[in-house]
């Protein structure tokens, strides 16, 4: 080869061999997969019922103060009970563990909601659920857990009050609409387990040290602690799935599945659903769909799970923003979003998988307002977009004289020529990106679609220092969350700067920069509001300022292909009732699971 | 997988043989062992520590953690503290042999050791067995070529080695899947074994059929390359031994074509080969990590991709000082063992 | 003198078949690159007009079929030769100018520089190279000048050790006493007398990290890490990957692609290994 002398002797041998042999000796010393022994009944696993749920990606951690991406959801939903639970037919938030709850008004202007829970739920190690466990769960949420602190924090910790077994106080600053949902979803966690590590003293603070209760975290999750109330309880776990045993206790019915596996990193659903290694596809391709309605033995939906894929543009004005101030002329960012084609954008980079509109709440959402009935409605219209830029003075070539062809010029001599980030593990973000590009430079704006890493790319929006960034959002059920992306300053999450100038970076969601105290006003005033009637308007007159003033560019609310193997399970219920809920989310597959049946 | 790389100078003979004595010799070599290793450490923490992003990054933005918990996080991990601070924290626990926690948690728990134990046995398997079939092959077909060089075998195998040398093996892994999987839906496409199917459940015999059945499609990808490589090498080799003077010799004196091939080439000739698996071992690795990503193979490719997309420094740390200390280790313990070995310099 | 021995040279290459293959391989690939987009029907940025444009197979409107945004993949292919080769080239550029410098420098002054120099090669040697590729592309981003300076600036090792190894006999062959006070002597030695003579084999090594080059780019953009706006044969078989050809069957997204780098690795390892046998004094006698 490349001059290789004959080398080396007999120690080359020995020195793989030793190599090999040290590799085999940490093998032999490696812990056991967590997780017991396999529980339910007969030896064989053939006669058990497997219900094989696949997902595209792996866990986290199952431990319920370190989870933090959809498969952990989909454990701890199963493994724990809530406070309230959806209704799969209605898509409302009705009573779970929580029977009843009224809701006093007091003096300061706090709230005290007043639960009460049922008395006939047990944990899985034969221990019952009572307040006390509400409450730690709650607090110890709220300080340590990373996907569910927010939810928790919607009431304050520090003041929850337990009058008993069955009844309990909990203290919120207003009567915000959508402190039900965040409630429904925080699981209850057995006090009696996991507050050693906590010590929560009367006054809601923990009184544990530091590496105590951050050891919680590390906790690994296995049969004696990840004890729950809910459908289904731990069985076994390891890098490729995790298993979980039918609860034949189960206080709100039973499933056909007695066992349900999450199978992870699966990279070809298709194949895997054919083959029939799994049962249902949490989201499969665009591309498998051809493939699955010519075969009889598998239906799929297309659910919509309000959450819409805009560009995201950076119009803050000041000093500290980098991004390129001509986005802060709003004809500019008009113009953008008017010369593209959202319908052809979804249909080519998002497998037309979506629904192109342009409004910031989605379909399936009760506030719901269809942005094309709006006066001031728009569309897509590169002649218009052409009319915004001349308005806007950009009528002018490279060299100075008029505009031909390429990319616009200002008078002062300013080209439009923008960057459009995109996270780099999001391939449709960045064919849409691709087509963006081509469709605004031939209204003569250049963009330069850049792909960033996903970390970086969040250091970038988070201190205003891009241009353009294709991102997507997700929705809860009440619309606060998708209003309060464009609050500048609501009093609780918002970004502000100090008096003396001094920058203070990111506390809330709003990366665009845009503020308007109007909007700021009737966000303040619909977020207390739980009639629909009375609440309807202001967040319709919401959605037209944020449309008038673009600081975002919805190109449409994403569709996700829900698969599942029709031939042996049946019965599946979409969200709401309705042809474009999901089957398959977290907070509804205890619901499903206890829903669907198994035809052999 | 085509890549130019020589071995480390722990390999390479010294060209003039010192006068110090043999203990003194090995002191220096351990000495710089350390230090490379001591300089392998600091890389590792400030490179990992360089990348953007956190794991409270991650947590504010996937779980959308509030601020009391993103400080708490931080808090623990020492996240907080000054560089400095954390390296000296690093090191001491370093010094007890404990690898610290992972951040996220993986199938074998959240210590680094043990999460990397749990994945390293199916990646020996894999790398182990190609490795193995690789010798065989690359032994046989270089012999053949080299001792037959010019005719149309020898032409035939130097073709289809160098072509799988330079096949890329995530190429060849599609190609397969293509075929076997989509087409003829022959072979399983994924994972190590059929979910559900656990050793306690559906017994040994079964277990180990069932992951033989998933070996089968990633074993050929990632041998196939190796064994072109290996052709390459024993040809090469071979040619050169052949020319050597003992064997004219041996021809000479009547002995059977068979007998020489034997007992005079291939000893000498096999040295080579084993230098080089030797060293594939450190860069397997990186053809390991796309494999099983492909395979959804749970070794540690896969967990390495893994945590670098989760910013577990621990883990990535741990990972990166055990393949590289193992490289530096195994070569120096030939090294020094050649010095036992070699006639020319004991007898110096 | 030297130029009787280059015209030698050519000679023996134009004897060699196996060179002549990976000669004209190479040639072949670097028209296409340069002039090849010029004769193109499809832009390879134009999108196919509506979904029924795309995942085409072969046809006689595109020649290799369609992507999944109905882009023309021989356009994509023809226009990948480009980004492919000039990552190889500019990073093979940049690992042996690197490994050759340090190889001299090392193997020419010996004492401690030798040995802080070969420390720091065997660390760039023992770290598992494509996870440390992973990690800089990471924090670097994914520009096609950063992939260029991630690959030459992990890939020098090899030639610096091989350079080594050439200079320390060079040094015994060559008849000049080193001067220890005039530094000035001393790089007039090292270029004017031992590059000259370390040049034949750093060549033929050079030409072997060209195909190790384009390798490690493929891997690097099939890993997604490559750049998207300069998208190389690599970024061809990402996206066949990321959009799931393989279940789709739709061979003719990564089959072209697999096999030009198949061939223009092919190419670089025939010519090196031809340099090789022709520059390498010790294999002459084969």
């Amino acid at each position: 080869m490349k001059g290789l002398q004959a080398m080396k002797p007999i120690s080359r041998i020995l020195a793989f061999l030793m190599v090999f042999v040290l590799l085999l000796a940490l093998c032999a010393c490696g812990s056991a997969p967590a997780g017991g022994t396999t529980t339910g009944g007969n030896a064989s696993g053939n006669d058990q019922v497997y219900f094989r749920l696949g997902f595209k990606d792996g866990p986290d951690s199952l431990n319920p103060y370190a989870a933090d991406v959809t498969v952990d959801q989909f454990v701890l939903s199963l493994i724990y009970d809530t406070l309230f639970a959806y209704n799969l037919q209605t898509g409302e938030i009705t009573n779970s563990l929580c029977t009843d709850y009224t809701v006093d008004k007091n003096d300061d202007g706090t709230c005290t909601w007043n639960l009460t829970l049922r008395s006939d739920v047990k944990f899985t190690d034969g221990q019952p659920v009572t307040a006390e466990d509400v409450a730690f769960s709650l607090m110890s949420a709220a300080d340590f857990s990373s996907l569910y602190s927010t939810d928790a924090s919607v009431v304050d910790t520090k003041k929850i009050t337990v009058t008993d077994a069955t009844h309990l106080s909990l203290v919120a600053d207003n009567d915000y609409a959508y402190i039900k949902e965040c409630l429904s979803n925080v699981p209850i966690v057995p006090k009696h387990i996991w507050n050693q590590y906590f010590k929560y003293g009367d006054n809601g603070v923990y009184t544990a040290d530091e590496d105590t209760a951050q050891s919680a975290k590390e906790v690994t999750p296995a049969a004696e602690n990840m004890i729950g109330s809910g459908l289904y309880k731990w069985d076994y776990a390891d890098d490729t799935c995790c298993t979980l045993a039918l609860n034949k206790d189960y206080w709100n019915g039973t499933s056909d599945a007695q066992f349900f596996t999450l199978t992870y990193n699966v990279s070809n659903m298709l194949t895997a659903l054919q083959s029939g290694e799994i049962d249902a596809a949490y989201t499969a391709n665009a591309s498998d769909i051809q493939s699955l309605s010519g075969n009889q033995n598998f239906k799929y939906v297309i659910g919509d799970n309000g959450d819409y894929t805009c560009v995201s543009f950076n119009c803050h004005d000041a000093d500290y923003s980098k991004g390129n101030p001509l986005l802060r002329v709003p004809e500019v960012r008009e113009a953008i979003d008017r010369c593209l084609d959202k319908s052809y954008i979804i249909q080519m980079a998002y497998g037309n998988l979506g629904i192109p509109d342009e409004g910031i709440i989605g379909a399936n959402s009760p506030y719901y307002y269809d942005i094309k009935n709006y006066e001031g409605y728009k569309g897509n219209n590169p002649d218009a977009a052409v009319a915004l830029l001349e308005k806007a003075g950009f009528t002018y070539g490279a060299d100075g004289s008029a505009y031909t062809s390429g990319t616009r010029y200002n008078a002062d001599g300013k080209p439009l020529s923008f960057n459009l980030y995109y996270s780099s593990d999001n391939t449709e973000d960045g064919d849409a990106a691709t087509i963006i590009a081509a469709e605004c430079s031939k209204v003569g704006i250049e963009i330069n679609a850049q792909s960033i890493e996903k970390y970086t790319l969040w250091d970038y929006t988070d201190s205003y220092d891009y241009d353009m960034y294709m991102i997507e959002w997700s929705a809860y059920n009440d619309p606060f969350f998708v209003l309060n992306y464009f609050v500048w300053n609501d009093g609780a999450n918002a970004y502000s700067t100090t008096v003396d100038g001094t920058v203070q970076y990111p506390g809330g969601w709003n990366d665009t920069g845009w503020n308007n105290q109007n909007y700021d006003a009737l966000y303040k005033q619909q977020v207390v509001m739980s009639d629909k009637t009375e609440r309807y308007p202001i967040v319709q007159k919401m959605i037209q300022m944020v449309y008038d003033a673009s600081p975002i560019s919805v190109l449409g609310y994403l569709g996700y292909v829900q698969a599942y193997n029709s031939a042996h399970w049946s019965g599946f219920t979409q969200l709401g009732g309705n042809s474009q809920g999901m089957i398959f989310t977290a907070p509804i597959v205890s619901q499903q699971m206890r829903q669907i049946q198994y035809n052999g | 997988m085509a890549g130019a790389f020589i071995p480390p100078s722990f390999c390479i003979v010294p060209k003039e043989v010192t006068n110090l004595s043999q203990a003194i010799r090995i002191a220096k070599k351990i000495f710089y062992l350390l230090i490379t290793i001591f300089f392998v450490l600091v890389f590792n923490f400030v490179l990992f520590r360089l990348l953007p992003g956190s794991i409270s990054t991650k947590m504010a933005h996937t779980a959308h953690a509030n601020a009391t918990a993103l400080a708490n996080l931080d808090k623990y991990y020492g996240l907080n503290q000054p560089m400095v601070q954390q390296f000296l924290t690093y090191f001491t626990k370093l010094l007890h042999l404990d690898l610290g926690n992972t951040f996220a948690s993986y199938g074998g728990g959240t210590d680094v050791w043990d999460v990397m134990a749990s994945r390293i046995g199916p990646t020996v398997v894999l790398l182990g067995l190609a490795e193995i079939i690789a010798f065989i092959l690359g032994t046989v077909f270089g012999v053949i070529a080299g001792w037959k060089r010019g005719k149309v075998i020898d032409k035939t195998l130097l073709t289809s080695s160098l072509t799988f040398y330079a096949m890329p093996t995530f190429w060849l892994s599609m190609m397969l899947i293509l075929i076997f999987c989509t087409k003829a839906n022959l072979l399983p496409s994924m994972g190590m074994y059929t979910t559900g199917f656990r050793k306690e459940i559906v017994g040994a015999a079964a277990y180990y059929k069932d992951v033989a059945r998933h070996l089968i499609l990633p074993l050929a990808c990632m041998s196939l390359g190796l064994a072109g490589e290996y052709t390459l090498t024993m040809r090469s080799t071979m040619m050169d031994v052949l020319t050597e003077d003992y064997m004219t010799t041996a021809r000479a004196k009547g002995f059977k074509e068979g007998y020489v091939l034997r007992k005079h080439a291939l000893p000498n000739a096999m040295l080579p080969m084993v230098t080089l698996i030797c060293m594939n071992l450190g860069f397997a690795i990186g053809g390991a990590i796309t494999l099983e990503q492909m395979f959804s193979w749970p070794g540690i490719g896969a967990l390495t991709y893994t945590a670098i997309a989760n910013r577990d420094y621990t883990l990535l740390q741990g990972i990166f000082l055990l393949t590289t200390v193992s490289t530096i280790v195994a070569n120096f313990l030939a090294d020094i063992l050649y010095g036992f070995i070699d006639p020319r310099i004991k007898n110096s | 003198m030297r130029q009787v021995r280059v015209n030698d040279f050519f000679r023996q290459v134009r004897e060699n078949k196996s060179a002549m293959v990976g000669v004209c391989i190479i040639i072949f690939f670097l028209l296409v690159a340069i002039f090849g987009p010029m004769f193109l029907h499809f832009d390879v940025s134009q999108t196919g007009a509506n979904i029924r444009d795309t995942w085409l197979a072969p046809c006689r409107q595109h020649l290799l079929g369609t992507d999944h945004l109905g882009r023309d993949l021989l356009a994509f292919l023809v226009t990948g030769a480009r980004s492919s080769l000039a990552v190889a080239f500019f990073a093979t550029l940049i690992s042996m100018i690197i490994g050759t410098a340090i190889g001299i420098i090392s193997g020419y002054s010996g004492g401690w520089v030798d040995n802080l120099l070969m420390r720091i090669t065997d660390f760039v040697l023992c770290i598992p190279w494509l996870p440390l590729c992973m990690v800089l592309a990471s924090f670097m981003g994914t520009s096609i000048i950063n992939i260029i300076l991630v690959i030459g600036l992990t890939g020098w090792a090899g030639s610096a050790r091989l350079v080594r190894a050439q200079t320390l006999s060079v040094k015994e062959m060559t008849y000049v006493e080193r001067t220890v006070s005039l530094g000035a002597r001393n790089w007039h030695i090292m270029f004017r007398h031992i590059l000259p003579n370390v040049f034949p084999i750093v060549f033929a090594n050079t030409v072997l990290d060209a195909a190790g080059a384009i390798s490690t780019e493929t891997t690097l953009s099939f890993l997604g890490l490559g750049d998207p706006t300069n998208p190389s044969w690599g970024m061809i078989l990402y996206y066949a990957e990321a959009n799931n050809a393989v279940s789709r069957g739709a061979w003719w997204y990564f089959l072209p692609a697999g096999i030009c780098v198949i061939l223009v690795v092919l190419g670089f390892t025939l010519m090196g290994y031809a340099f090789d046998e022709i520059l390498n004094p010790k294999l002459k006698e084969r």
